[in-house]
């Protein structure tokens, strides 16, 4: 867990915000990933790892180092926040032979991670219905989080529709907030009052603008609040866009 | 051809060289001559010489004006030496610049093969070309085919491109002038050097307008960057050029010339053909509806631009040629050699913003070669009047821009590589040897193409894990070909050096979902668009409802206030020698009275209220504006420079604690909007040549700029593809944004040649370097710094234009924590503390 002291310059230089879910408070930070103090727990979702080296199947000749730099990201996170638990929401390989393609080098730091974390949650997604065994760490379909409330709280990696509080992936939010001055363009995070879709933390991962008619069918514009992650910043957007 | 002469003189003139080309005309063969006579025309002097030099094998670059007859001079030789043709080969290329040119060629040059019965074939091949046909052609090419540098470089790829090259006699490339010192015209250098190798023997004629410096395009055109022959033929008439005197209030900013719309339109109304030029494609949309809520005669006034469709395009083509128009408001998509048939008049709204570019419109109007244009300038506001009178002076005095020649663009490298890889088996000797045969590419490396080379072959990263991902794999020979069909696939879909902004189609709705394809926008505009909003496209207004499989589906609606499509591509650059053209137009207030009343009275305010700015001095105002303030530096130094003296000005602003919001160009000067205000002193550090070493670097790597670069050279060598460009239904999970990789090759891999390759292409594509660092060591020391109450004239111009960059720092943190929900976050800051604190040991 990290320290007040240490949270106060982040919040401070806007590269975490504080927000409101489910009656509780939860930490956004640029880096695309939410921290949840109350259970000390790090969520993250849609690593897409090797999906350089799948577009490379197809004739691409991107830098395949997007496994690296989205390896970096995760453990400048836990670094950060040391958190007691990690939960992955899915898609955190690009396919079935992505594991298989994991430099050593990346595998071993992949490992490093993992166990640096006292409890570890990969969450399956549509891209990786199985987590490779050698990996450690629990596997879930869903797992539910409980509020001190004593609230439930869903989460899977794309979420059903029920009314259930839920906490999902999938989408990779991105938006762009226009002000008189600028535009700014980035991954973003879409919240209502039952729903929480985290932006994806891969390195190659495109996205779904929250304009599009899937997110406002999810998470309809008047009963949303969404965050925009740009230029090692997290920016509110006004209410309703 | 030649006109009806009109004076007498001419008639005497004309009648003798007709009788001395009779005599010269040995090489045009008794049907030909016949032809001529039958037309009304004579051989001129220049066509015989094109003749003789074909004859002779000599490769010739022929610069004549517009109307001169230029494009069939060129295809002269072609037609008498195939007379007699009985073989089915590919004898003559033709290459245009624009698709519209070659449907144009193509019927100019079916009159003169039918009618002398000649047994010569003629095709296009574009992009628009159906598939059957491409595939018709590859089998039995026609003896003439005309066609752009994409689709030869396609055709090129192909495992058939020696069969289908390999006895080409000419290649004829037209509208040479628009090709030198752009990426286009690298490409086409690259595609002629690999003809060379296919067919070593063929004759290249080159055609252009008038230039500034003959000798570099004749450099340019030539085999192996030897010049190749020049043949010009003189301007023998000055084109009438007046700005328009209107009894309404020019504006001082804008761009729409709203003010003149009356004018415009009797002006039109009074002329028998009217070709009007915007400088963009909003500017056409708007001044296409403004004109038709004028047009109480109900005149018939076309639209014409690039992004309508293509059949609406053809349309309003057959309808010119066939008389049918008396007016079409078009963007430079008709400023190459289309002949429109008789074009009276030639009216340019908005800045012409290049010498040899307007005179290319003036051409429009009377396309015969020894009569007079007659064009008309319409200024948008004060400044651009300064503009138009700076052009008119400049051709009187027979002065164009200078387009210089500069080493060509390394992105296209790869995708030649793999091109040619993609036609047959190739090695890297061999390609080296073929690219220093393009005369752009004469200083290429052989470090430099080796880089390249491996960025083909497998992405030349130093992680390489995995073979098999290779884009080109070695054979047993040592020659490399594409590793997979599907390499090739991408390639082909890939192939072009314009890259685009991702464009919607636009789908006009009638009833449910039914509706007719009616043209494109760019990705960007739709975006933010929201359904009810109205905007102007194909000349009526639409109502958006939404996107839907890849199409902007928009309605007809009455509305009154349009959003406007703000389309980009639409600025023009402004050529050095007109700028300069201005300054000095400034500082001799004896010639101001060649200026409309309205300017002169402009510039006599300035004078009063701040100042002209001087020749060997910077001006730099700086005035109060809407809760900031604003500083101008009149430069003169052109839209490139400034733009990089304003992002290196606001980061020592930035450094000084003045907190810089954002900064304008216009070609003229840059104007810089901050917080906090600006002393004498800040001047001096400000405007200082040291600026370029200390904050330059500094920027280089973290300015946005460098990644807009980044993702054209992604592009064009072939790293990403082309957004939307397939209809695969992986494309939209294949394609994310460039900076990403840029990132990623920046952290992993700091020396990549696509890193260096971006960063040569923005310092000379974005930033003028060079132009710059003159400017800062001439006027160092050399500044007037004038602290003023409220805006100058003179600056109104440079400040409304909306086109700003934004700074990243301070100043723009705290606009945004003005506009954003921090409150709310600060009260539960609180909580997150408890939460924290309760946690600690």
């Amino acid at each position: 867990m990290l320290s007040e002291s240490q949270l106060q310059p982040l919040i401070l230089a806007r590269q975490v915000l504080p927000f409101r879910f489910g009656e509780s408070v939860w930490l956004l930070d640029h880096r695309a990933a939410v921290y949840w103090p109350e259970q000390d727990c790090l969520l993250i979702a849609d690593l897409h790892f090797e999906k350089g080296s799948f577009l490379s199947q197809y004739a691409s000749p991107i830098p395949r180092y997007d496994s690296k730099s989205t390896l970096q990201t995760i453990a400048e996170l836990i670094t950060t926040y040391s958190p007691e638990r990690v939960l992955c929401l899915g898609d955190s390989f690009h396919d079935i032979g992505a594991f298989s393609r994991l430099l050593p080098e990346d595998l071993q730091q992949l490992n490093t991670i993992v166990a640096s974390v006292p409890c570890w949650n990969w969450l399956v997604g549509n891209h990786d219905p199985a987590i490779p065994a050698s990996i450690p760490g629990h596997r879930d379909e869903t797992l539910i989080l409980i509020t001190r409330g004593g609230k439930q709280i869903k989460c899977q990696h794309i979420p059903d529709t029920s009314d259930a509080l839920q906490i999902a992936g999938h989408y990779h939010p991105k938006a762009l907030l226009t002000t008189p001055v600028r535009r700014f363009r980035g991954k973003a995070l879409v919240t209502t009052e039952n729903l929480m879709l985290l932006p994806a933390l891969g390195q190659y991962t495109g996205g779904l603008n929250i304009e599009d008619g899937v997110l406002t069918a999810l998470a309809p514009k008047r009963a949303r609040q969404c965050y925009l992650l740009c230029e090692q910043r997290v920016l509110a957007l006004p209410k309703g866009s | 051809m030649a006109s009806k002469p009109l004076l007498a003189k001419r008639r005497i003139n004309y009648l003798l060289y007709v009788m001395v080309s009779g005599f010269l005309s040995a090489l045009l063969p008794a049907e030909f001559a016949a032809w001529f006579a039958s037309q009304g025309w004579a051989v001129r002097p220049y066509q015989q010489t094109m003749l003789e030099r074909a004859r002779d094998g000599q490769a010739t670059l022929l610069i004549a004006p517009t109307g001169a007859g230029k494009t069939l001079s060129g295809f002269l030789p072609a037609l008498v030496d195939m007379q007699h043709e009985t073989a089915e080969y590919l004898h003559t290329l033709y290459i245009s610049p624009l698709k519209a040119l070659t449907q144009d060629i193509h019927r100019n040059l079916l009159r003169p093969i039918e009618e002398m019965t000649l047994p010569i074939t003629v095709e296009t091949r574009t992009g628009d070309t159906p598939s059957h046909k491409r595939q018709r052609q590859r089998k039995r090419p026609p003896h003439i085919l005309l066609t752009t540098p994409e689709s030869l470089m396609l055709m090129l790829s192909y495992a058939d491109a020696p069969k289908i090259f390999g006895r080409l006699k000419y290649v004829i490339i037209d509208e040479v002038h628009s090709l030198i010192g752009n990426k286009r015209g690298d490409f086409t250098t690259l595609a002629l050097a690999r003809l060379q190798t296919l067919a070593p023997g063929y004759l290249r004629v080159g055609l252009s307008a008038t230039v500034a410096k003959p000798a570099l395009v004749a450099s340019w055109l030539g085999p192996t960057g030897e010049p190749v022959g020049l043949l010009e033929v003189a301007d023998t008439a000055k084109p009438n050029i007046a700005i328009l005197q209107s009894a309404q209030r020019m504006p001082f900013g804008g761009f729409m010339a709203k003010y003149a719309i009356a004018d415009i339109y009797q002006t039109i109304a009074k002329a028998g053909t009217t070709l009007v030029f915007v400088n963009t494609r909003a500017q056409a949309e708007l001044l296409f509806q403004l004109l038709w809520s004028e047009n109480s005669q109900v005149l018939p006034i076309a639209l014409y631009h690039g992004s309508l469709s293509k059949e609406q395009r053809r349309k309003t083509e057959e309808m010119m040629a066939s008389g049918k128009l008396r007016a079409i408001v078009t963007t430079s998509a008709l400023e190459l050699g289309i002949d429109w048939g008789d074009v009276d008049l030639v009216i340019q709204v908005g800045a012409p913003k290049g010498v040899s570019r307007l005179l290319q419109r003036i051409g429009r109007a009377n396309h015969r070669f020894d009569e007079a244009s007659q064009a008309l300038l319409v200024p948008a506001n004060r400044f651009e009047a300064l503009e138009c009178q700076a052009a008119i002076d400049a051709i009187a005095q027979g002065a164009r821009d200078g387009a210089s020649v500069q080493s060509g663009a390394m992105d296209i490298i790869p995708q030649f590589i793999i091109n040619c890889a993609c036609s047959a088996a190739v090695t890297p000797q061999e390609l080296y040897q073929q690219i220093l045969n393009a005369a752009p590419y004469q200083g290429l490396s052989e470090d430099e193409f080796n880089q390249l080379w491996q960025f083909s072959v497998d992405g030349g990263y130093a992680l390489q894990a995995y073979e098999r991902y290779q884009r080109l794999t070695e054979q047993d020979d040592g020659s490399y070909k594409p590793a997979s069909l599907r390499v090739v696939q991408r390639h082909r879909q890939n192939i072009g050096t314009i890259v685009e902004a991702g464009k919607l189609k636009v789908k006009r709705i009638r009833r449910g979902n039914q509706g007719k394809i009616i043209g494109e926008v760019e990705e960007y505009f739709a975006q933010q668009l929201t359904p009810g909003d109205t905007f102007l496209f194909a000349g009526e207004m639409l109502r958006f409802e939404g996107i839907r499989d890849m199409q902007l589906h928009a309605r007809p609606d009455k509305g009154k206030e349009p959003k406007i499509p703000s389309y980009v591509g639409g600025q023009l650059p402004l050529s050095t020698y007109l700028a300069d053209g201005v300054r000095r137009l400034l500082n001799q207030p004896g010639h101001w009275s060649a200026l409309p009343q309205q300017v002169q009275e402009w510039l006599a305010l300035q004078q009063a209220y701040s100042k002209i700015p001087a020749p060997d001095k910077v001006l730099i105002e700086q005035f109060p504006y809407r809760r900031a303030y604003y500083s101008l530096y009149y430069t003169f130094e052109g839209r490139k420079a400034n733009q990089t003296l304003g992002m290196l000005i606001t980061r020592r602003m930035e450094k000084l604690g003045l907190k810089p919001l954002s900064f304008s160009v216009t070609d003229y000067g840059l104007s810089v909007c901050a917080l906090k205000p600006l002393d004498e002193s800040h001047i001096a550090s400000l405007f200082q040549p040291d600026i370029l070493g200390d904050e330059l670097e500094d920027w280089m790597l973290n300015a946005p700029m460098l990644k807009r670069s980044f993702r054209q050279v992604a592009i064009v060598s072939g790293l990403t593809e082309q957004r939307y460009h397939s209809t695969r239904k992986t494309m939209k999970q294949v394609t994310f944004s460039t900076d990403l990789i840029y990132d990623t090759l920046r952290q992993y891999e700091p020396d990549h040649i696509l890193l260096k390759v971006a960063r040569e292409d923005a310092e000379r594509e974005l930033l003028d370097l060079r132009r710059l660092a003159d400017t800062l060591i001439r006027f160092v020391g050399k500044t007037d710094f004038i602290d003023l109450p409220k805006v100058s004239p003179m600056a109104i111009p440079i400040v409304l234009d909306v086109r700003s960059e934004q700074v990243k720092g301070a100043g723009e943190q705290a606009l945004l924590d003005q506009a954003a929900l921090y409150a709310e976050a600060e009260s539960m800051l609180d909580e997150v503390r408890e939460l924290l604190s309760s946690a600690q040991p």
